[in-house]
C-alpha cells in the first residue's frame, strides 16, 4: 500500500505509524548528474606512488642511502 | 588476523623503486584484514625519503596511516636493542614483539634480527595465503579489545605516556576535561567521573537519599522500581543505598522494563502503608533506549526520581535526546567492554541537578568538601586520571564506533531474518512521531549487544554449535536478579516476572566487535543457519 512521508533534509519521515517488514525500502528518486562519478578507483600503492614528485632513476638500496645520509649529517 | 610489520625497504621498493612483487604484496595486505604496522623508530627514515623525493607529506600521512598503525618505541626497547649488532633493526623487532606478541616482519634485509618473530621476504610472504585470508581461522570473539587498541594505538599510547609523565595521577586535569566533554555531548550541566558504573549507581542513590530524605541512606521501606533482567549491579546498588529493589517485568520485545508493569506495580504499592516507592531505575539494556516518555510521565504523576542506567547505551538517544540527559540523573560505565570503555574500571554520573552534583562530588572523595571537613559517609570512588586520559582518546571515536555497531546489526537483521525459531532485536533507529507533525525524533539503539532470542528450547544447543565452530557468544543474563541469593528476602516482586524468567532461557548475544569485516559477520550468520 502507499503511505505518505515528508522529506526533511536527507531524512524521510512517515506521516503515520507503520510496521516495516524489511530493514530496506526502495524510493523512486532522481539523482542529479553531478552525483554520479565513474572514476576508476586507484589501488593503495598507485595512490601513494602518485604522491611523489620525484622518483629514483635506478633501483635504490634504501639502507645504504639512509646510512650515507646519517654519515653526512653527523660527520659534517 | 595476522599482525604484520612491513620494513621501510619494502615500502620504498613499492612506492619508489616500483617493484612489482612489493606492489602486489602491499596491495594484498591492505585489502586483507591483517593488522599492519610500522614502528615509531622507522618514522625518521620514512620522513627522510618523503622529503628527498618530494612527497605530498600530509596526503601521504592521511592515506598511509589510514591503514598502517605506528607502534611506540620505548626506552626499554632501546636499552635492549643496544645489545644487538644492528641496533636499529633490533629496535624495530623488539618494539613490534612487545606490542603484538606473535607477528610477522616482512623485509628484504636477510640479516634482520628476528628476536623470535617470524621474518619473511616479500616473495615468501606472498606465498603464505593465511596472511591474506580474510576469514578468521581462529575464534571469533564477542569483542576484540586488542583490535580496538591497535586501531587507536597512537592516541592511546600518547595519552598514557603523557599522563604518566605529568605525574598528576589523582583527579588530574584529564578528569575534568572528560567530564566537560561528556556533559557537552550528553547535553547536561554536570558530569561526575566515578571509579565504576556500579559506584555511579550507588553514589547517585546515596545523593538522592540525602537530598530527598535528609538522611545518609534510604530506609528499607523505600522501594525503588527496576528490572530484574539486568546486571546484578543495578539491584545491588539499591541495597547498598539502603532501599529495597522492587522488580517489575520486562517488555518481551525490547527486553527493557515495561512501563505498563511499572503502572501496575505503583497501583498496588500505593495501597501498602508500610512502603513508599521513591524512584525508578530504567536500564537501557543492550544499548536500546527504554520508553522514556511513559517512564517520565509515570515519574511525574507519582513524584518519583528517575535514575537512568546507561551503562550499556553510551551515545544512544530517545527522541533525539542523549540517554542520561532525560531523567533526574544518568549513570555510565566505562568497563572495557562497554561502547565507550577504558583500560580498567571507570564510570560517570550525568545530571542537571546542582545539589545532586555537589553531593556526589563530596561522596566520591570520602564525603566532604575537603579531607578534614567530612559531612557524609563517603567512598573512595574517584575516576583515575589515567583512565580519563585513555577515555578522552577513545571518546573522539565513539560516534564512529557506534555507527559501525549499527552497520553490523543491520547485516545481522538482514541475513538472519526469516530463520525459523529466532527472534531478532529489531531496527536500529525508530522514527518517532511527535504530536505535531512538524517535529520528528529518532530513538537510536547503539548495540552494546546484538541479542537474539532462540525459541523452542534450542538456545543452549545453538550456543554449543557456535562454540564448536569457534564463535563466542554470551548469555546476558542467565539468572534474573530476583532469583539471586543476595536479593532473597531483600526485594519485592510485582507480578510473576514471567517475561524475565522466559528471557533468561532464550537470549543469546552474538559477536559485536565494531571493527570486524563483513566476512566475519557472515561466518557467524552461516554457522547459525547450519544449526539443525
Amino acid at each position: 500500500m502507499k503511505v505518505k512521508a515528508v522529506l526533511k533534509g536527507d531524512r524521510l519521515y512517515f506521516t503515520q505509524r507503520i510496521v516495516l517488514k524489511t530493514s530496506e525500502v526502495e524510493v523512486d528518486v532522481e539523482v542529479p548528474d553531478e552525483a554520479v562519478q565513474t572514476v576508476e578507483p586507484k589501488g593503495f600503492s598507485e595512490e601513494l606512488r602518485s604522491l611523489f614528485k620525484k622518483t629514483p632513476n635506478a633501483k635504490v638500496d634504501w639502507k645504504r642511502q639512509w646510512y650515507k645520509h646519517l654519515e653526512e649529517k653527523y660527520n659534517g | 588476523m595476522a599482525k604484520i610489520l612491513v620494513d621501510i625497504n619494502v615500502l620504498l621498493d613499492d612506492f619508489l623503486n616500483r617493484d612489482v612483487v612489493c606492489k602486489e604484496l602491499i596491495d594484498k595486505l591492505v585489502e586483507s584484514q591483517s593488522e599492519l604496522f610500522i614502528t615509531a623508530s622507522m618514522a625518521a627514515t620514512l620522513d627522510y625519503f618523503l622529503n628527498k623525493y618530494e612527497a605530498d607529506k600530509s596526503e601521504f600521512k592521511r592515506k598511509f596511516f589510514g591503514r598502517f598503525k605506528i607502534i611506540t618505541t620505548s626506552g626499554f626497547d632501546a636499552l635492549k636493542a643496544l645489545d644487538f649488532e644492528d641496533g636499529e633493526d633490533a629496535l624495530i623487532s623488539l618494539s613490534f614483539q612487545r606490542a603484538v606478541g606473535e607477528g610477522i616482519i616482512i623485509t628484504n634485509d636477510k640479516g634482520f634480527p628476528s628476536n623470535s618473530v617470524k621474518v619473511l621476504t616479500p616473495k615468501e610472504a606472498l606465498k603464505q595465503q593465511d596472511i591474506f585470508n580474510n576469514e578468521n581461522n581462529k575464534t571469533i570473539p564477542i569483542l576484540d579489545l586488542k583490535k580496538q587498541y591497535y586501531y587507536l594505538i597512537e592516541d592511546i599510547d600518547n595519552a598514557v605516556l603523557k599522563n604518566i609523565a605529568d605525574a598528576k595521577y589523582i583527579l588530574g586535569s584529564q578528569v575534568k576535561e572528560l567530564e566537560d566533554k561528556i556533559a557537552g555531548y550528553i547535553g547536561v550541566k554536570h558530569c561526575i567521573g566515578m571509579s565504576s558504573g556500579t559506584e555511579a549507581l550507588v553514589l547517585s542513590l546515596r545523593a538522592l537519599a540525602i537530598k530527598l530524605k535528609g538522611q545518609e541512606y534510604f530506609d528499607k521501606t523505600d522501594g525503588i522500581i527496576t528490572t530484574p533482567f539486568t546486571f546484578t549491579a543495578t539491584g545491588d546498588a539499591v541495597l547498598r543505598a539502603g532501599a529495597t529493589p522492587v522488580f517489575v517485568d520486562i517488555d518481551p520485545i525490547t527486553y527493557n522494563i515495561d512501563p505498563a508493569e511499572i503502572r501496575e506495580c505503583l497501583k498496588s504499592e500505593i495501597q501498602n502503608p508500610k512502603s513508599k516507592i521513591r524512584g525508578i531505575i530504567p536500564v537501557h539494556l543492550y544499548g536500546k533506549p527504554c520508553n522514556m516518555d511513559e517512564i517520565m510521565d509515570i515519574a511525574k504523576e507519582y513524584n518519583l526520581f528517575v535514575l537512568e542506567d546507561v551503562a550499556q547505551a553510551f551515545g544512544g538517544t530517545w527522541r533525539d535526546k542523549k540517554l542520561g540527559s532525560i531523567g533526574t540523573a544518568g549513570t555510565f560505565s566505562f568497563f572495557p567492554s562497554k561502547n565507550l570503555g577504558g583500560f580498567g574500571d571507570g564510570g560517570m554520573v550525568s545530571t542537571n541537578d546542582d545539589e545532586l552534583a555537589e553531593l556526589m562530588r563530596m561522596l566520591l572523595k570520602h564525603g566532604g568538601k575537603d579531607k578534614y571537613n567530612v559531612d557524609h559517609i563517603g567512598y573512595n570512588a574517584r575516576l583515575d586520571t589515567l583512565q580519563a586520559a585513555i577515555l578522552l582518546a577513545k571518546f573522539k571515536f565513539i560516534d564512529e564506533f557506534n555507527a559501525k555497531r549499527r552497520s553490523i546489526a543491520e547485516v545481522y537483521n538482514k541475513e538472519l531474518s526469516g530463520i525459523g525459531g529466532l527472534v531478532l532485536p529489531g531496527n536500529n533507529s525508530t522514527p518517532q512521531l511527535s504530536n505535531s507533525l512538524t517535529q520528528y525524533f529518532t530513538n537510536v539503539h547503539v548495540y552494546h549487544q546484538y541479542t537474539i532470542r532462540v525459541l523452542n528450547g534450542k538456545r543452549d544447543s545453538l550456543q554449543k554449535h557456535l562454540k564448536e565452530k569457534g564463535i563466542d557468544t554470551m548469555v546476558y543474563y542467565p539468572v534474573p536478579l530476583h532469583k539471586m541469593e543476595v536479593f532473597d528476602g531483600r526485594c519485592r516482586v510485582n507480578g510473576g516476572l514471567k517475561e524475565s524468567e522466559k528471557a533468561v532461557k532464550e537470549v543469546l548475544s552474538l559477536p559485536m566487535e565494531p571493527l570486524v569485516g563483513q566476512e566475519t559477520i557472515m561466518k557467524v550468520v552461516e554457522t547459525i543457519k547450519s544449526h539443525q
